[in-house]
């Protein structure tokens, strides 16, 4: 722990030196003394040991001066070992494996290629190992002649451990300990969290009254030992309003403050928090926990960042926690949901675990490269959320620290490679494998469409053959029929109509296309060899105008583009990524599905629309605006083929291109219909299905005399569409069925040198899978619930504790491996995972059992003397009290001022308040989160777990407060306190406008007293008389000036979305704005207390 | 993750706080307690500094200004003169030259690799006598200031990967930003302005630029608050610093006195010394809101300086505009500035749009340096130029008399650096005749990173945070190599 820890050679050490070379060692002492054991009885030493370091600081000084750090630059001082304060005996895993582990397993651990002497120090056999000469390792209870302390002590600084080109330097008191756990025996323990789990006893404790359930005794005792005196409880409404934090992430409500406090009876304590666990809004809040170690995003992450939809996965995780799925389900839907016996389709949305990790669509990226990373991205996540182990670490070398070898990561990997996912995005929002939502009532109506469409294919497809032999002639039946007086149709001979720069064939009043009508463009184009310039086919738009109208363009790289401009210049352009075949004809087919409102799950992206090229769908790219189709396209230009404005002068220049048998339909044709249009001229480029392909092409085609039996199909077909756009998309996994789950050793994790081709399979130091089941994703997802594996409780249950009192029992949640910081309360941790698992691994039990403890009611008053004994709360002699998450603290904002529009639980996201240009200042030009524009009304007020979470620039009010990126697994935030979170708290319209919302309803309230009530609303407590009179103050202080200046009061009046509300007076309702600010930015409301 | 130091810090000014208590909020303000954010505490206690508390050496930079070019600019178009290839152009890149590289996805289907000879005139400048194409006239006029380095190199080939690489040191994201690492090492030297400033640039030459990502100044497992502080070209350049509408700085100023006193009653109830640090925090909120403000007025500047940058500088968020803003932050001590400038991914159509590439930047860079110079500055403030690789010699897409285009090349590009401690007036490294491949002096980016952190007085290999259980550095776990041919002694 000795890093970032400077020495400067000849120099005066300065104060901070000397503190961070005594950090180490404070800190090793402070975790030795947490980590006590109840059957252990703490010395007088051992009690206060942050207290006793502070008192030693003077004289510890000049002594580290005297021994400085290692270091390439100074020459290696050995030291000298002094006597250690340990009195009591000394446990392996409390005192030596975490000074082993950071400052010998590098050289001596698991890694075999980087292993010194061939020595192993993380096993009990390279411990007692004879080295070569016979000299031995370790002789129990003979430090003196074991090799291990004699390199230690040493003077040769060729010989002394560990060597100085390490960096790495043992303090006096740590070679100490060394000497005297040899001295003692050389005990060993296997690694703590690795061993199974014992539900422990529960210890007695002296003040028994204090017992609510068994994890107050662990607290307890020790908090006892330590001397200290738990707090009191809190009084109720601190209670009730920490209670609903933690619960919902939202405070309570006024009527749920007095349902608590006023309530007599002596469970009321327990009926609140089931209220509160009950609540829908509980699933949200602890989702949003969950969603940071899934990093659940709704954009790719990886180079272009455009959306990808997979929220119905995020709304998976709300509804299981809600649903209080157990646990053992919860990890088995997520991991292989899509492998279970007739997969459900919520099992299957539920695998959107494993899609949530960035992905790319960069145009020069190597698949195999990406395959890779994307391994390693769900070996991470997965190993991190369930197993707390760093096992990525893995990926280039066998683990450092922990008994994971590099073979054993690429067989975790080996899980997650077998999928049928491509490794490029293609920048599209429904990357396969996906899967359409459907609510229930989708499901069955679309089992009652279906069967209609498969009859009209088998009705259709004979008719083709009949088509070829008969060639009718009548066009009677084309709604609109571009090609009449152009000899545009398709007989195989015409040439078509020739298209420059310079063509322009008015054809009157042809095409009115309209908004809220199918329609459906089909043509052929002669594609040009060469020129690179757009050209538009046809339309009726006039682009100096800019008037309303539509067209259909060749773009410059040979795809095709449709425009559409509304008369409310609503203007939408999507062009299909197909490029047309240079020098053959290409048929194309524009269809509309008469959808005005689009689905809003795919941002700038023209769902109504879809491009065929050559029978083949094409995918859309460059949506200029977000898919909201509303207004008129009627226009009075006149249906005009080529490209040119009236008089214009640049002919023949740049592109020809020909075209011809251009039809119009105002309907959305059926596929078999699409498919007889594009099977009208020979061409090698358009594949058929085989019925059609059996037809001869080249003739012409007369739809009219089948359209009579294709309606019911054309109606079903339709109504498939709107369903469809109506639904949402989500990313899910898939598993390839063709091949065996495998991955190959990459030399150093570079995907170019592969090497031993291994199976999948889990970590030797783990019990194995499942015998007799195959390795795949399910079995792993079985294993990770198995009871004998020691770690998912553990893990998961210090999670929960995690989130309840800011800080784990173990406080590195990522790290359970020997380089974590080990448990506070072994036992207690233990009991909790034993608990867990026993209680079938019902999670809202856990929470509750943690909710109803004494340990959690406490109140968060901290004493002179706990500050000093126990600064950050392990010992949990107090109530927890820390800041409020990035979420909380706004959605509490929204809350509180009446403006949360929380009904509805789960759907899209939405995009809420944020400063102009944060996307744009770093997105890629093309990308479609490029431009953000907020929502409007409620999507504003939605609860945060909602926001549009845009990866590669978050939303910034968020990351201000500590929210990760989500571009891999977070299972723990920062807590920092920043001049940045005062700038957002005072200035973001979210909560300026949300305080002119909270002095509204203080205004209009019916109470007198309305500083007490602005206040009382927001914390849900009354103020005392010294706040009353601040608030007064503040009150009088500004509202001169807003009577003063009428301007200033709209001004503040108009920030937000919202109305500001007329019948109040502008200067009044100004001033408690400023007011509601005051108190919204108070330590008291955005902590929890 | 443990951050020992503050760990240790943090204890210590809690002892103090209780010994001070009696003497009032002033000497505690600033001095922030909070578990998980150790480095407020750890700067006040050791002055303004980071968490490093000195440096492992005397420093000979104090602040770095880097110039990022996102999409990787042309070294054979610019500075890594080819004169040999004009009689190869069109012709193809021999394979043993090639080596059997990989290549893109974008030209690895490609059937021929013709050699493009630059379509520019190279010339010899200054003392030193460093080749510089006709595309980069202002910055001819200071290569004895600069050294330029031509055997950079990196793994990544793609643009994604590689500038997250260079950034931080790992292709995939998670890890901390160079900027950040410095700001949590060093800390700061003025507390009323983020220690670390990015500046994102408009740019004139393709507009399909590359994508940048927020983790690219992210801090990664780092505390938050070293996160790079982007400026915003529109709207506050310091996101939400302005007081809303129809609040002025009075109003604040009692809204503040307030809340202040209120916090106060709050701390003297429950005794959580982090209330203290809120406090603090307010208070440096309000005074950024007069600080960035005066940051970014540039109407003091003399129109002698307005013109060394050049037209462009009057627009706000342009290249030149963001130079001059850089020169303002290092003169008030803002540790790390870093400015991005996108569009240099020219795969094709580099003729026409490289030009107003290196035209957006070129003078600026000049003005810059010239500007640190005249104002005593350079001596200890260092510049760093360059993308995140290099381009390839052979032809993207169609190669014409006028026209040709370069995929991504990691093997070897061009990085020049100056100021803080750096040798003016040389060239290190050498790539062959055909500009693919390194042959004297590689410089990885590790090297370059571990370089830059020495003339900061920052040795990289002891300048490391434990996080998932490794003793985590910018440099990566490979050897780096600081460059010392380049420094001066």
């Amino acid at each position: 722990m000795n890093q970032a820890v400077p020495t400067p050679p000849k120099r005066p050490r300065s104060l901070p030196i000397i503190l961070g070379s005594l950090a180490a060692l404070l800190i090793a002492s402070a975790y030795s003394w947490l980590r006590s054991t109840p059957d252990e009885s703490l010395t007088p030493a051992r009690a206060a040991p942050v207290a006793s370091a502070s008192d030693t600081h003077a004289t510890s000084a000049p002594q580290t001066a005297t021994a400085p750090l290692a270091s390439a630059d100074t020459p290696h001082h050995p030291a000298q070992a002094t006597p250690a304060k340990h009195k009591g005996s000394i446990r392996f895993n409390r005192d030596i494996r975490p000074i082993l582990s950071d400052n010998c397993f590098h050289c001596h651990g698991p890694d075999k290629y980087t292993r010194a002497a061939d020595l192993r120090l993380d096993t009990h056999e390279g411990i007692l190992s004879t080295l070569s000469g016979g000299r031995r390792t370790v002789i129990p209870g003979d430090p003196e002649n074991s090799e291990f302390y004699k390199r230690l002590i040493t003077t040769e600084e060729d010989m002394i451990m560990p060597p100085p080109n390490s960096h790495k330097h043992l303090k006096p008191e740590q070679i100490a300990l060394f000497r005297d756990w040899i001295a003692q025996g050389a005990q060993w323990e296997d690694h703590w969290s690795f061993n199974p789990i014992k539900r422990p006893a529960v210890p007695s404790v002296a003040n028994a009254a204090k017992v609510s359930n068994p994890i107050d005794a662990f607290i307890l005792r020790k908090v006892e030992e330590s001397g200290l005196t738990p707090n009191e409880e809190a009084d109720r409404h601190t209670l009730v309003r920490r209670v609903s934090l933690d619960t919902r992430g939202l405070p309570p409500t006024a009527e749920e403050v007095l349902a608590f406090v006023d309530d007599p009876s002596p469970d009321a304590y327990e009926q609140m928090v089931d209220r509160f666990l009950a609540d829908p809004k509980f699933g949200e809040h602890r989702a949003r926990y969950w969603l940071d170690a899934a990093r659940y995003s709704d954009t790719h992450g990886y180079h272009m960042d455009n959306y990808r939809s997979i929220w119905p996965y995020r709304d998976w995780v709300t509804k299981a926690y809600n649903d209080n799925m157990p646990f053992d389900q919860f990890t088995i839907e997520q991991i292989a949901g899509d492998m279970l016996p007739q997969a459900t389709q919520s099992q299957r949305v539920a695998t959107g675990f494993n899609r949530c990790n960035p992905t790319t669509g960069e145009g020069g990226a190597i698949a195999d490269e990406y395959f890779s990373i994307y391994a390693l991205d769900r070996v991470e996540a997965t190993t991190t959320a369930w197993l707390g182990l760093t096992m990525s670490c893995a990926s280039c070398h066998d683990h450092k620290f922990d008994p994971l070898s590099q073979k054993e990561f690429y067989q975790m990997a080996a899980f997650f490679r077998n999928t049928t996912q491509p490794a490029m995005d293609r920048n599209a929002h429904d990357t396969p494998p996906s899967i359409h939502v459907y609510t229930p009532e989708h499901t069955t109506e679309r089992a009652k469409l279906q069967p209609i469409i498969k009859q009209a294919d088998r009705d259709l497809l004979p008719l083709i053959g009949n088509y070829a032999a008969a060639q009718p002639k009548s066009r009677a039946a084309f709604e609109w029929i571009a090609d009449e007086a152009l000899s545009l149709r398709s007989a195989a001979g015409d040439a078509g109509v020739l298209i420059d720069a310079s063509t322009r064939r008015e054809l009157g009043d042809q095409a009115q296309l309209k908004i809220g009508t199918p329609f459906t463009l089909s043509f052929w184009v002669l594609a040009p060899q060469k020129g690179k310039q757009a050209l538009t086919l046809f339309g009726r738009y006039d682009p100096r105008s800019k008037d309303q109208g539509w067209q259909v363009r060749l773009e410059a790289d040979a795809s095709i583009g449709m425009l559409l401009v509304t008369d409310e210049q609503e203007r939408i352009k999507f062009t299909g990524r197909t490029k047309l075949k240079p020098g053959v004809w290409n048929h194309v087919l524009i269809a509309y599905n008469g959808m005005s409102i689009t689905n809003q799950t795919v941002p700038n992206y023209a769902t109504s629309f879809s491009i065929r090229v050559n029978n083949s769908a094409a995918q859309q790219k460059g949506v200029k605006r977000e898919n909201t189709l509303y207004g008129s396209i009627a226009t009075e230009q006149p249906f005009v083929i080529g490209s040119a404005s009236p008089n214009a002068k640049n002919k023949g220049k740049g592109s020809q291109v020909t075209l011809k048998d251009l039809r119009i339909f105002n309907a959305l044709l059926c596929i078999p219909e699409q498919e007889l249009l594009a099977s009208t001229m020979p061409s090698k480029h358009v594949k058929l299905s085989k019925p059609a392909k059996k037809a001869k092409a080249g003739f012409q085609l007369d739809i009219a005399s089948i359209q009579p039996r294709l309606q019911a199909a054309r109606g079903a077909v339709n109504r498939l569409q709107q369903i469809q756009n109506a639904t949402p998309v989500t990313l899910v996994m898939e598993e390839k069925t063709d091949s065996e789950p495998f991955a190959h050793i990459l030399a150093r994790g570079d995907y170019a040198s592969p090497g031993e081709r291994v199976p999948a399979g889990v970590p030797a130091v783990l019990p194995p899978l499942e015998p007799g089941a195959k390795a795949n994703r399910l079995a792993l997802a079985h294993w990770l619930v198995n009871p004998d594996n020691p770690l998912p409780a553990r893990v998961t249950t210090n999670r929960f504790w995690l989130e309840l009192f800011g800080n784990g029992i173990v406080s590195t949640p990522e790290d359970f491996g020997s380089q974590g910081v080990p448990p506070s309360h072994i036992e207690l941790l233990d009991w909790l995972a034993a608990e867990f698992i026993d209680s079938d691994w019902n999670m809202k039990h856990m929470y509750k059992l943690m909710l109803m403890s004494s340990t959690y009611r406490q109140a968060t008053t901290i004493s002179e003397e706990e500050l000093k004994i126990d600064p950050d709360n392990l010992l949990l002699a107090r109530g927890p009290r820390y800041r409020l998450d990035a979420e909380v603290i706004r959605d509490q904002a929204l809350f509180i001022s009446g403006l949360i529009d929380d009904e509805q639980v789960g759907g899209h996201p939405v995009k809420p308040y944020q400063p102009q240009g944060v996307w744009k200042a770093v997105a890629y030009s093309n990308s479609n989160t490029k431009e953000f524009r907020a929502d409007t009304g409620n999507k504003l007020y939605r609860r945060s777990l909602y926001t549009f979470w845009k990866r590669t620039a978050p939303p910034p009010s968020m990351a201000i407060f500590d929210a990760p990126s989500r571009e891999s697994c977070s299972v723990r935030r920062e807590r920092t306190n920043t001049p940045l979170q005062a700038l957002v708290l005072m200035n973001d319209p979210q909560f300026v406008e949300a305080a002119r919302h909270l002095a509204t309803l203080t205004l209009k309230a019916e109470r007198e007293d309305r500083f007490a009530a602005l206040y009382a609303r927001a914390m849900g407590n009354e103020p005392d008389e010294q706040q009353l009179t601040i608030l007064k103050d503040t009150y009088q202080q500004v509202l001169p000036s807003y009577i003063e200046n009428p301007d200033l009061a709209e001004q503040l009046l108009a920030i937000g979305d919202s109305p500001a509300d007329d019948s109040l007076d502008p200067a009044v309702l100004a001033a408690w704005t400023v007011v509601a600010n005051q108190v919204m930015n108070l330590d008291a409301l955005i902590s929890k207390n | 993750m443990s951050f020992p130091i503050e760990e240790y810090v943090q204890l210590e000014t809690r002892r103090q706080f209780f010994t001070k208590m009696g003497k009032g909020l002033g000497g505690v303000a600033l001095s922030s307690m909070l578990a998980n954010n150790p480095l407020k505490a750890a700067m006040n206690l050791i002055e303004g500094r980071g968490a490093l508390g000195a440096s492992h050496f005397a420093p000979k930079a104090k602040r770095v200004i880097y110039l990022f070019m996102s999409g990787a600019p042309s070294q054979h178009d610019m500075f890594d003169y080819k004169p040999y290839m004009k009689l190869w152009h069109d012709k193809d890149l021999p394979d043993e030259i090639r080596g059997g590289q990989r290549l893109t996805g974008m030209t690895s289907k490609q059937e021929r690799f013709p050699i493009a000879s630059s379509i520019y005139d190279f010339k010899q400048y200054g003392e030193s006598g460093a080749w510089v194409s006709e595309l980069m006239p202002h910055t001819a006029k200071m290569v004895d200031d600069i050294a330029f380095i031509k055997s950079m190199w990196t793994e990544a080939i793609n643009h994604d990967p590689a500038i997250t690489y260079i950034q931080t040191g790992r292709q995939t994201p998670g890890l901390p930003s160079l900027g950040s690492w410095i700001s949590y090492g060093l800390g700061t030297e003025n507390e009323n302005l983020p220690t670390f400033v990015v500046l994102n640039s408009s740019w004139t030459g393709r507009k399909d630029a590359q994508a940048l990502f927020s983790r690219l100044w992210g801090s990664g497992f780092l505390p938050s608050e070293h996160q790079g502080v982007a400026f915003q070209s529109q709207g506050d350049p310091v996101l939400y610093l302005s007081n809303p509408d129809g609040i002025g700085q009075h109003t604040r100023r009692i809204m503040l006195d307030g809340l202040e006193d209120m916090n106060k009653l709050t701390y003297e109830q429950v005794g959580d010394p982090e209330i203290h640090a809120r406090i603090s925090q307010y208070e440096m909120a309000f005074n950024m809101q007069t600080s960035v403000p005066e940051l970014t007025d540039m109407s003091q500047e003399s129109e002698e300086t307005l013109a060394l940058y050049g037209p462009d500088v009057k627009t706000k968020g342009t290249f030149a505009y963001n130079c001059l803003q850089a020169r303002r932050l290092a003169e008030r001590g803002v540790r790390f500035t870093q400015i991005f400038h996108r569009g240099w991914d020219q795969h094709g159509n580099l003729p026409q749009d490289l030009p107003n590439q290196c035209k957006d930047i070129d003078q600026p860079c000049h003005a810059l340096i010239t500007d640190l110079k005249q104002r005593g500055l350079l001596d200890d403030t260092l510049v760093v130029w360059g993308g995140e690789f290099g381009r390839t010699i052979y032809c993207q897409g169609p190669l014409t008399d006028t026209t040709y285009g370069r995929d991504h090349h990691p093997r070897c590009f061009t990085m020049w650096m100056a100021g803080g401690g750096v040798k003016g007036g040389i060239t290190y490294g050498e790539t062959d005749d055909f500009g693919y491949n390194i042959t004297k002096n590689p410089v990885h980016i590790r090297d370059l990173n571990a370089t830059i952190l020495n003339q900061l007085g920052i040795q990289h290999d002891r300048f490391t945070v434990k996080h998932q259980g490794l003793d985590q550095r910018i440099t990566g776990v490979d050897e780096a190599r600081i460059v010392r041919e380049i420094l001066k002694g």
